[in-house]
């Protein structure tokens, strides 16, 4: 089975204010410094990325649920800066009911780079309620 | 080279409790607010058997271990998967153990961990690797 295209979803400013970065390590009851692994995830949830996902799941009458999850990083992130997230998503090959979201952070000052500071990777379960309704 | 051989087993981490607090928490600091995490009735009204914890959370928590077992190590990749889900108000104690250990060009050395995540009854919910690098030793 050929590989699926990947779609742009949107291209994103993520910012590592040390206040956004502070809340968020504070949930994960983390150190702020050096910015959590996991903070660039945050931009799944960019009202843009969560129309495409809930587009996609509406299609289904489904609800998105994280299956697994996979991180590339070449650099962390430096707190206090605006990087680009470039987003787009895939269908999961040979399972119809997933699809694989992806976002590649962008070296600082438009650092032309063919490999990404982080690349992240999202396989997401578009879950179907099979269970009798009362 | 790392002084860690393969076979080298971290002390898993203490139970730790994911609250709904813990839980809005990380919905409010990451903008993640899916009902399956924090709406008990969606949930259910999804299929689910209650509300869930984010994986995301959890991921967290897991880089949060493999901090505190080798802080001075850079995380070079990281990759899980759920092999269930965590209800909210379960407990996390994350398990770790070395199965690689390979040269890197800059004299340094990079580490292969094999990662589990139990729930409180000790049943796996999410299993996972990370490839971790150190500088050379002085």
């Amino acid at each position: 089975m050929a590989e699926a295209e990947w779609t742009r979803i949107a291209t994103l400013d993520l910012s590592t204010s040390r206040a956004q970065v502070a809340a968020f390590a504070a949930a994960l009851a983390a150190s702020a410094d050096p910015v959590p692994a996991t903070y660039a995830f945050t931009v799944f949830s960019h009202p843009d990325v969560m129309a495409t996902v809930a587009g996609l799941a509406t299609e289904r009458a489904a609800v998105l649920v994280h299956q697994a999850q996979d991180f590339v990083y070449h650099g962390t992130l430096e707190a206090d800066r605006h990087y680009t997230v470039l987003v787009d998503w895939k269908p999961h090959e040979g399972r119809p009911d997933r699809i694989t979201l992806r976002g590649r952070v962008q070296h600082l000052r438009g650092e032309a780079c063919e490999t990404p500071l982080q690349e992240f990777r999202a396989e997401i379960v578009l879950f179907e309620n099979r269970q009798e309704t009362p | 080279m790392s002084s860690l051989a393969v076979g080298h087993r971290f002390a898993d981490t203490p139970l730790a409790i994911l609250s709904a607090q813990d839980v809005a928490a990380y919905a409010e600091a990451s903008g993640d607010h899916n009902p399956i995490h924090l709406d008990e009735q969606a949930a259910r009204a999804a299929g689910l058997p209650g509300t869930i914890v984010h994986g995301m959370l959890i991921m967290g928590r897991l880089e949060g271990a493999i901090r505190s077992w080798l802080p001075q190590a850079r995380l070079a990749r990281l990759s899980t998967r759920f092999v269930k889900p965590l209800a909210v108000g379960d407990g996390i104690a994350i398990g770790g153990r070395v199965v690689r250990v390979r040269p890197l060009e800059d004299g340094g050395s990079e580490l292969l961990l094999r990662l589990t995540i139990a729930n409180g009854d000790g049943a796996p919910v999410c299993i996972g690797e990370a490839a971790l690098h150190l500088d050379a030793e002085a």
